[in-house]
């Protein structure tokens, strides 16, 4: 999520600055140019940081009064060609570093429930909603999406069936199986269905790899951490 | 860039492990810069494979500044090619990139804009022309995936 952030990059200008939390806008390191008085100013890359030292290095130029400018014209290619494993490498890495810098930026103990705004809309800025921000005995941060719904849902209704209760076997199973046609249905095109299903097992690989990484970084820095991929 | 100001000079620094094989492409495309780097700082990050050979061959093309760092890790890499650099804008590249011929002229323009501006960010258009289901995935999720 915070990755998607940049999704608020479709034109040129300034970055928005933070809303909410550590939910700064933020440069990817493979395509960045800064003053040097800025880096000064926010100091070294974090050697903590196994992967998203980018991102914790523009919410410190940020913070230290800085602007970000984005400018779509500067353009890099990767000639890398992209593998599979790759793609559930990368998530699950943005996974793992996110509950730390989370931690190092957000301040005091909070749970903070967010939704993802609507991702497909390219014409607008991508937003992520904070829904609840609670006082909390734990740093938490919980997305809310179809995904997830669909996984607690199938979660109630195993625990339905092995408590032999068919009401609420039924219940989760159909929560279970609207959530998983909403999920499904997003983006999907019905001119190309076998492209679209292989789309669709790819964005299910990768959220999975991103809710992986982020439930073990969370661990590893008593967080609990629940994020989804800009799909909703 | 109005001809009162002064020009703003520029370090690329990359940070690189292993990649000899790939490092070449990115620096034939710094070579070609429109605007060119005032130096290029590779920090090798204690590779295994060797470097000397692609550092010899664009030593004569580009203004190359080349050193090892032996703790492992990006953060350790980018800080020790920062700390080597002397110019006043600090771009990065990665070494399995290619810029296009005018990325350092369009990346450093809006710091003559704005004296407030610390940072500026551009595009990485990815994955090349293949139509394999992966590349199609990540130029669908661009933006969601760059990195």
């Amino acid at each position: 999520m915070i990755i998607d952030i940049t999704h608020c990059r479709f034109a040129p200008g300034y970055l928005p600055k933070a809303t909410h939390g550590f939910f700064n806008p933020f440069f990817a390191g493979v395509n960045v140019a800064f003053r040097r008085e800025a880096l000064e100013a926010a100091g070294d890359y974090d050697p903590k940081c196994v992967t998203g030292e980018d991102v914790d290095m523009s919410i410190r130029v940020s913070r230290a009064g800085w602007e970000l400018w984005f400018e779509p014209a500067a353009v890099v290619r990767h000639h890398d060609p992209r593998t599979f494993a790759g793609l559930l490498r990368q998530w699950y890495g943005y996974g793992l570093s996110t509950p730390y810098i989370y931690k190092k930026h957000v301040g005091r103990r909070r749970l903070q429930i967010y939704r993802a705004g609507d991702a497909a809309d390219r014409t607008r800025p991508y937003r992520a909603r904070c829904i609840a921000d609670l006082p909390s005995p734990f740093y938490g941060l919980v997305f809310l999406s179809a995904y997830h719904l669909m996984h607690l849902a199938l979660l109630a209704l195993l625990i339905g069936a092995l408590a032999r209760s068919p009401v609420a076997s039924m219940i989760a199973g159909v929560v279970a199986l609207s959530a998983g046609l909403y999920y499904a249905s997003i983006r999907f095109e019905w001119r190309h269905p076998l492209r679209s299903l292989g789309m669709l097992a790819m964005r299910y690989a990768a959220d999975t790899a991103f809710v992986a990484g982020s439930l073990l970084g969370g661990i590893r820095e008593r967080a609990l951490f629940i994020q989804a991929t800009r799909t909703r | 860039m109005s001809s009162e100001q002064q020009r703003l000079t520029v370090s690329v620094v990359i940070a690189t492990k292993d990649r000899p094989h790939l490092i070449a492409g990115l620096f034939e495309a710094l070579a070609i810069q429109t605007l060119p780097p005032d130096e290029v700082v590779v920090v090798d990050n204690n590779s295994r494979a060797s470097y000397a050979s692609v550092f010899d061959a664009f030593r004569a093309r580009l203004p190359l500044h080349t050193f090892v760092e032996t703790t492992p890790g990006i953060p350790a890499a980018r800080n020790r090619g920062v700390r080597e650099s002397r110019h006043q804008i600090i771009a990065f590249a990665d070494d399995d990139c290619v810029p296009e011929p005018d990325w350092l002229e369009k990346l450093t323009e809006p710091f003559y804009r704005d004296p407030h501006i610390g940072a500026v960010g551009g595009t990485t258009s990815n994955y090349g022309s293949s139509d394999t289901l992966i590349e199609r995935y990540y130029r669908a999720d661009r933006g969601a995936m760059e990195s």
